[in-house]
């Protein structure tokens, strides 16, 4: 395997539980790269010093592979930035004794429940909250709370766990929706109305860098769906102050010693009310707009935590960011064209499809693209959204 | 591994009363020194809910795991007129009808339990589960029911020749009544059929009586929700001094937590009644 044993070889070795931006990014960085992986994609075993298919939920047998690999050669840090996978990151740098996100914070982010009862011990807004496992139990803590009301996995992807319900067939149905049975618990929580806004941090030896705050926009019908994302986020400095101040507080209640995190906080009438916290960086293209404003790369930023370096900082090239989500309210054959990126500014804008013309769309597939401007004038996104013509041809079975 | 079984102490039990955090933290700190101070490797504390105490120390490193649910029923808000009126008028004619059936021929009322009785009734219950009778031990039930009798409330069923056939042994500590024991002569009612109407019964003595939470405990979770009572999950929560050992624990929980919810009844319990 290449850059086993060799001598001379100095590097520090890093493992990586999944992940092709992280291994990217590791080799960029110059550090010995070993994959964890299951399975691990051919293109990125050829980039991996050390690339391992193992089954990723078998903690012990991976604890067993990570040892033999350390008594080989030692290694230095694990990391990891997949919800699905943190827990099992974590896990293997604690016993390892590395660097690495405490735990317990992984733990208690990777389940909302241990979530929210961490935040309010210490005294921070949760959403109210009632645990059930049947229709019946769903219905009787909605109407304790007062529609409208979000239903949630306690556990599992966030988004795609959560439906957000108006009446009580609607919380039937999305019991019924959402129920599994490796952990039947469901959330009922009360809907915090109020801006929501995105923060991006960095936490080192227990101290959290706010890197970054954007507003948010998202649309609370049916499942939740990301529409945009501002920057600046039109926060006075007291109130962008306190929010920060905040979410700092709130890591230091869940456990982060070393990691990165994104956050989502809604501004209620009677105070910031935490929605979400994941110890990753964020999806979509924020990470870019994060490092476009901030100089920092959220997944770099975890490598530089995980090894205990200096936060590595460009200077941030933009100072106004609107983020776009692609949505579609109605089915049917989407139609663009992607030659409307004529601009020569800098950063240039950015308009990314993950549909081609001619596939067909719905209302429910959720984010369909991004559009990016970096302009602070507002009419560059409406010229950029206008240039790109997009558009819905409904097929004929299909009404909107 | 140094544990303690809270039986609900760190919650409206004998231990610390409803809402003094403080003092549960106090208890937390007492247990982590102790088992510093006999080598203990390990320590934590079983039945935390899913409260301020759990979320301390969910937020202080515990690993934990969600083993076990209780079902309270808030008791300030309605009479008992208004409570059965709230409830789905279909269910309600169940509820009722299985109530009446299972009266018959018994008296349902709050009364003195002595511990003699106790201890059969438990007893017969928990053979007749296949549950060893030394989870709840004959000395342990009578100092129970000896120390905690000022504040004991137990809803009891008597046949009609006077003999106590069923009980819900319960003890109340600033507004919280906990149903905690459950007994049965299980000769004369092998499936606990008085228990709708003694379940009914101890639902309209908290809401006539100043209790501000009646605890029903543990098991039969579809009763007790049909009833309205509302599932606080139960945490083991453990924790070493060192790090890779709490990362062991952590892994067990998770593991634990699984098996947990993978079976509709939990960890190895057949069926309980309280």
């Amino acid at each position: 395997m290449p850059g086993w044993d060799e001598d001379g070889d100095h590097r520090p070795t890093v493992v990586s539980v999944s992940g092709r931006r992280v291994v990217d990014v590791m080799v960029e960085a110059g550090v010995r790269t070993i994959l964890f992986d299951d399975p691990t994609p051919l293109d990125l075993a050829c980039v991996a010093d050390v690339p391992v298919d193992l089954d990723l939920d078998d903690w012990s047998a991976a604890e067993s592979v990570l040892r033999r690999l350390h008594h080989q050669r030692p290694i230095d840090a694990v990391i990891g930035v997949y919800d699905l996978r943190l827990p099992l990151t974590a896990y293997l740098a604690a016993r390892l004794g590395v660097r690495g996100l405490s735990l317990a914070a992984t733990m208690n982010c990777n389940d909302k429940l241990r979530m929210r009862l961490a935040l309010r011990a210490a005294a921070l807004g949760v959403p109210d909250h009632v645990v059930v496992a049947e229709p019946g139990e769903a219905q009787a803590a909605a109407l304790r709370l007062g529609y409208p009301v979000l239903v949630k996995k306690v556990t599992g992807a966030a988004g795609a766990g959560t439906l957000v319900c108006r009446d009580p067939r609607q919380v039937k149905d999305a019991v019924t929706a959402l129920h599994d049975e490796t952990d039947p618990r469901l959330l009922v929580e009360a809907y915090v109305d109020g801006p929501e806004y995105a923060i991006q941090s960095v936490t080192r030896d227990s101290i959290t860098e706010v890197i970054s705050v954007l507003a948010q926009h998202s649309a609370m019908d049916g499942r939740p769906v990301e529409l945009g994302y501002d920057f600046p986020a039109g926060l006075d400095e007291s109130r962008e102050f306190d929010l920060r101040r905040f979410v700092a507080a709130a890591l230091e209640a869940l456990g982060f010693d070393h990691g990165i995190a994104h956050t989502q906080v809604r501004l209620s009438l009677t105070g910031p009310v935490l929605i979400n916290v994941s110890a990753r960086p964020p999806g979509g293209r924020l990470c870019e707009i994060t490092e476009a404003v901030s100089g920092v790369d959220m997944v770099r930023a975890a490598l530089d935590v995980a090894l205990g370096a200096p936060l590595g900082r460009r200077a941030p090239v933009a100072d106004h960011v609107r983020y776009r989500c692609v949505t579609f309210d109605q089915a049917g054959t989407v139609n663009y064209d992607i030659g409307a990126l004529t601009e020569g500014a800098a950063p240039a804008p950015v308009i990314s499809m993950d549909v081609h013309p001619g596939d067909h769309v719905s209302p429910e597939g959720g984010v369909y693209g991004r559009i990016i401007s970096y302009d602070g004038d507002p009419v560059s996104l409406e010229r950029l959204t206008d240039a790109l013509s997009l558009s819905v041809r409904p097929h004929p079975s299909e009404g909107r | 591994m140094l544990l303690a079984h809270s039986l609900a102490g760190l919650h409206g039990g004998p231990l610390v009363l409803p809402g003094h955090q403080p003092a549960a933290q106090a208890l937390v700190a007492g247990l982590e020194r102790t088992a510093r101070s006999l080598g203990a490797w390990a320590w934590g504390v079983a039945n935390v809910p899913a409260d301020g105490m759990a979320g301390r120390l969910l937020g202080a490193g515990y690993a934990a795991a969600h083993v076990a649910t209780a079902y309270r029923l808030d008791t300030t808000k309605a009479t008992p007129e208004d409570y059965w009126a709230a409830m789905p008028r279909r269910r309600r004619g169940k509820v009722r009808r299985e109530q009446r059936l299972g009266a018959r021929e018994l008296t349902i009322a709050e009364g003195g339990l002595d511990e003699d009785t106790l201890v059969r009734l438990t007893h017969d219950l928990l053979r007749e589960h296949d549950t060893p009778t030394d989870v709840l031990p004959d000395p342990f039930l009578r100092a129970v029911s000896r120390r905690l009798r000022p504040y004991g409330r137990a809803t009891i069923a008597t046949g009609e020749g006077g003999e106590i056939v069923a009980a819900f042994a319960g003890w109340e500590f600033a507004g919280e009544w906990s149903m905690w024991i459950a007994g049965l002569r299980t000769g004369r009612y092998p499936a606990f059929e008085p228990y709708h109407a003694m379940l009914a019964h101890t639902i309209e003595a908290a809401l006539t009586s100043g209790t501000r939470v009646l605890n029903l405990g543990r098991g039969n979770a579809s009763v007790k929700a049909r009833y309205g009572a509302v599932g606080t999950p139960l945490y083991l929560a453990l924790k070493s001094d060192d790090r890779r050992d709490t990362a062991l624990l952590h892994a067990w929980c998770r593991r634990l937590e699984a098996r947990s919810h993978a079976s509709p009844h939990g960890l190895a319990v057949s069926s309980r009644c309280c």
